[in-house]
């Protein structure tokens, strides 16, 4: 029998939930290419679906977007679908640029482009209630959602479409979305190769696996019964998105993840709107997994549960894991304590480095120009760099959430600062 | 607004390569928070002295101070002094003079001392170093008797002998590492000054020599463990022995959870009759157990012969003591005696970590011999061919160039006794503190009680010790076994074994490894599919879009 110290079984706790955690990322690696391999294999979409293609109508939320607004207009009117079942809505969500005097001249252009424009007190209070509102006038069977900075390309719609028209039991159906500005900077870059490896690993392996996937926030459609039936978007969620994927699963409906419909959009350029913009995904997502763990025994689908669960122990079990581990790391570097347990322990460490890697790198490989040299140099640098800024950033959300929850402050929206490349 | 610069390929290799960098020289600071630090390259030592022996004393100094250096990683080379050439100390990173006796010392090589990084240098002739140094503070006043102390890191240590000492003050430049005390006066009896460490006696054995072994460590910048550490063994175990009351001692142990070891004899003559731990399934029974419970088995030479019980005290296996000489046996009678006993632990699934040589007596030739068998010796080291009093009893685990093995020193046998000498049993274990990587030999008889040994076990808990597991220590390096049968032998242990160290390896560790391979094999498999999705990506996505146009016509 071994002695254990509290440092020593600390340290095998942490040890444990992390790896766990990693060899899930494992397992979704291997569905991830099994289902990158069945995308080639179990046929096109279906074609027949093109013949009574619903009415869908586009909703675009924006506020003070006057730098990407128009090009945005330009690549929806550039859509692949039917003009006649399409309908467009720009939200100008009480911006106070010039994006309203853009789309005047974008309808100028485009007489079918609509513009919803919406003013305080109703307007500038965030996505979900600029959804909402545009919610009560669209005419569409299916509605989709695009940020304003998107380039959708001309297929995206009409794939998204043909595949939730497949099957009744599909609530959503989610896009794949790009980064536009990925050669900007080294930040871009790393974002880039996180995109998409959550979309190639996390997203197609759970749904390969599971039929989970979770609702980006854009390049998604949505059956408009169902959301009407839900009473629209949350607008306590800051990542509405999330809340939004809980609740239709939570309705029996499923989602699915259609990686041939990609779209573009401008990834923050600075450290500072990626902070920002982060904490926000961050919090909002805290807020939608204590919500969804407060709720679990109201949740009518496993798979659900499950998911919530598994974000439970990314954002909390995973990061506190990681955060005890340093610590123990510190002490050990500064000779204050350090564990008695003997073992390849730092053979260990290599290997999950070594995994981290090749699992990016697979889901780089996935892509076109995206399996190459300096990609795997980027990932090796990104272990190191970028994401070790995901603990300040989860930290900062919390300590956020703290405050407000100690102060009574409320949520507000955190735009996204755009630059137009 | 500017636009930020591109990342060329080459930029990106070098903050590639930065980050390696920064990440490779991390890589130490990781392993020292997690295992223990392993050694630095090997540094090379040059011994010089002026006689092998004091006058009129047999005990082989050289040949000590030698076993004492095996602790470091260090390549030692001994030479008289008289054979000095000139530029021979400059490749040596420590120089150790041993002024034996007075000696005129060549000007050439008092300056050459000046260049080595590190000069140790003990007893005589320490004055003319002073003056060719013109250390104008260093005062030399004879030499003095009757020195009762050593005063080192607060403690006292007593001084057995009544040499005359050198009285030497070194003045304020030095740094005096340990003062000597006559009951009246303190005079500096260690001292550092410039790249020289001086002390004015070596002292081989326990507890004196615990300076000069801190003084080596200082020197050769040796990493060492934080803490000291103790092997608690059960000794004398035979097939005779009870086994039930050796089940009893191996529980008190187990019972704290601590790693020991069992001095193993596995066959008696009793009567005309080989009797083997094989006769004797019950005790075997419980050894085996007792692997299981953190015990490591020292082969305690290969048979004793109880039906000569008289003469034990006058001849063991490789000895004997009433001649004070080696039995005459030949280096295929001591093979055969080793794989002997071999034979019976395996026959009983026990595997020795270690072998103690009985009385610890035996010839140069005998340890070649049992080298190579064993990587790892238990107990002293005996230094002379003629004589069993030349033993050496070392304050650490160091490599024997005598033996040709590592040795584990053996310090104390626990025997119960009254109060006074239990106390002073545990203060000189205590001592043991001062020295930095210090391992002591505790063993208990076999037929000592439970009670005692739980008593001794809770006293020595709290002193600080680590309990050292001689099952984590390798078994292989067998590699010079000659005989067949020998070879044979660790053929079936290597098979038999269950793995490099028989139950050295913890449940934890053993998971991790077998983790560690499941992991390996995972990222393999990642690596075949990164290849696969290189070599068939684009005739996939090809083959999908000339799919989707045939569709679309």
């Amino acid at each position: 029998m071994n002695n254990y110290t509290v440092l020593d079984i600390f340290f095998l706790t942490c040890l444990l939930t992390t790896w766990l955690m990693l060899l899930y990322q494992v397992i979704l690696c291997f569905a991830g290419y099994r289902a990158f391999l069945k995308s080639f294999t179990e046929g096109e979409i279906n074609e027949e679906g093109t013949i009574n293609l619903p009415p869908v109508s586009i909703l675009v939320p924006a506020h003070n977007e006057e730098v990407v607004i128009g090009r945005t207009v330009e690549a929806l009117m550039q859509l692949e679908y039917p003009h006649a079942k399409l309908e467009i809505v720009i939200i100008n969500d009480s911006s106070t640029d010039r994006t309203g005097a853009i789309l005047a001249e974008k309808q100028v252009k485009y007489p079918a482009l609509k513009v919803l424009t919406i003013e305080p007190p109703v307007g500038g209070k965030g996505k979900s209630r600029a959804l909402n509102e545009a919610l009560k006038i669209v005419t569409g069977e299916l509605i989709a959602v695009y940020d304003a900075d998107n380039m959708p390309e001309r297929m995206a719609l009409i794939n998204l479409v043909r595949v939730i028209m497949s099957s009744p039991d599909l609530g959503a159906v989610v896009g794949k979305f790009r980064t536009h500005n990925v050669n900007s900077n080294l930040l871009t870059r790393f974002i880039n190769i996180e995109t998409l490896s959550f979309q190639g690993l996390v997203q197609a392996g759970r749904c390969h696996l599971f039929g989970l996937t979770t609702i980006p926030g854009t390049n998604f459609v949505v059956r408009r019964r169902i959301l009407e039936q839900l009473g629209g978007w949350n607008p306590d969620a800051l990542t509405e998105d999330t809340e939004l994927t809980i609740r239709i699963y939570n309705e029996g409906y499923l989602i699915k993840y259609v990686p041939e419909s990609v779209t573009w959009e401008e990834e923050p350029e600075t450290m500072r709107t990626w902070i920002k913009q982060r904490t926000r995904w961050v919090q909002g997502n805290i807020w939608v997994i204590g919500h969804g763990i407060l709720n679990l025994h109201r949740m009518n689908s496993t798979r659900i549960i499950w998911d919530i669960i598994y974000f439970f122990c990314i954002y909390v079990v995973f990061f506190l894991s990681v955060l005890i581990s340093d610590f123990i790391f510190i002490l050990g570097l500064l000779g204050v304590s350090s564990i008695t347990i003997k073992g390849p322990l730092l053979l260990i460490w290599f290997l999950a480095f070594a995994l981290f890697i090749v699992e990016m790198f697979i889901s780089l490989t996935f892509e076109r120009g995206e399996g190459n040299l300096k990609n795997f140099l980027l990932v090796s640098i990104m272990y190191f760099t970028y994401c070790q800024l995901w603990l300040i950033v989860v930290f900062r959300a919390n300590w956020m959430m703290l405050k407000r929850a100690l102060t009574g402050a409320a949520f507000y929206w955190d735009k996204t600062e755009r630059i137009a490349r | 607004m500017t636009r930020p610069k591109k990342i060329t390929g080459l930029r990106l290799v070098k903050l590639f390569c930065f980050f390696l960098f920064f990440y490779l020289f991390q890589l130490p600071f990781s392993a020292s928070a997690f295992v223990s630090v392993s050694g630095d390259e090997t540094k090379k030592a040059l011994l010089l002295y002026e006689a092998e022996h004091r006058f009129g004393d047999p005990y082989p100094l050289i040949d000590a101070l030698e076993e004492l250096l095996g602790h470091f990683s260090l390549q030692v080379k001994s030479l008289p002094r008289s054979k000095w050439k000139k530029g021979m100390l400059l490749p040596y990173n420590l120089v150790i003079y041993l002024g034996t006796e007075k000696a005129s010392l060549p000007s050439e090589f008092l300056q050459e001392t000046a260049e080595v990084p590190s000069l140790l240098w003990l007893e005589e002739n320490i004055e003319q170093l002073a003056a060719f140094r013109q250390w104008s503070d260093f005062t030399f006043k004879g030499s003095h008797g009757y020195m009762r102390s050593l005063e080192y890191k607060g403690i006292s240590i007593d001084l057995r002998d009544d040499v005359a000492l050198p009285l030497i003050d070194p003045g304020p430049g030095a740094v005096i590492i340990a003062f000597m005390e006559d009951g009246a006066a303190k005079v500096p009896f260690a001292w550092q000054k410039e790249n020289l460490y001086y002390s004015a006696r070596l002292y081989v054995d326990i507890p004196q020599s615990a300076l000069l072994t801190d003084i080596l460590h200082e020197i050769c910048s040796e990493e060492h463990t934080e803490r000291q550490q103790i092997l608690l063994s059960i000794d004398d175990i035979n097939p005779f022995s009870d086994p039930e009351g050796v089940f009893r001692l191996i529980d008190t142990v187990a019972e704290d959870s601590l790693p020991f070891a069992l001095k193993v004899t596995p066959a008696v003559q009793w009567r005309g009759d080989l009797i083997t731990l094989e006769d004797k399934p019950e005790l075997s029974a419980v050894l085996l157990q007792a692997t299981q419970m953190g015990a490591a088995i020292i082969q305690k030479g290969t048979e004793l012969r109880s039906d000569r019980s008289a003469s034990l005290l006058e001849e063991t296996e490789f000895w004997n003591f009433k001649e004070d000489s080696s039995l005459p046996l030949s280096e295929e009678d001591v093979r055969e005696k080793i794989e002997l006993g071999l034979e019976i632990f395996m026959g009983s699934s026990l595997y020795p970590v270690a072998f103690e040589v009985p009385g610890y007596a035996v010839s140069g030739e005998g340890y070649r011999v049992l080298a190579e068998y064993f990587t790892s010796l238990s107990g002293r080291v005996l230094l002379s061919d003629s004589s069993s009093d030349l033993v050496m009893d070392l304050p650490y685990v160091s490599f024997s160039p005598r033996a040709g093995m590592w040795v584990y020193p053996h310090t104390i046998m626990c025997n119960p006794g009254d109060q006074i000498s239990r106390e002073k049993m545990l203060m000189d274990i205590r001592r043991f503190l001062l020295l930095r990587d210090a391992f002591v030999g505790i063993s208990f008889s076999s037929h000592t009680s439970p009670g005692y040994l739980a008593l001794i076990i809770e006293r020595l808990k709290p002193l600080g010790f680590d309990f050292a597991d001689l099952r984590t220590i390798s078994v292989q390096g067998n590699s010079q076994i000659q005989s067949p049968v020998s070879q044979g032998i660790f053929h079936n242990m290597a098979q038999e074994m269950p793995a490099e160290n028989p139950v050295g390896k913890s449940f934890l560790t053993s998971l991790l490894e077998i983790f560690l391979f499941i992991i390996g094999m995972i990222i393999l498999i990642f690596l075949i599919i990164v290849r696969s999705l290189q070599r068939n990506r684009n005739r996939l996505y090809e083959e999908s879009s000339k799919g989707k146009v045939a569709g679309n016509e």
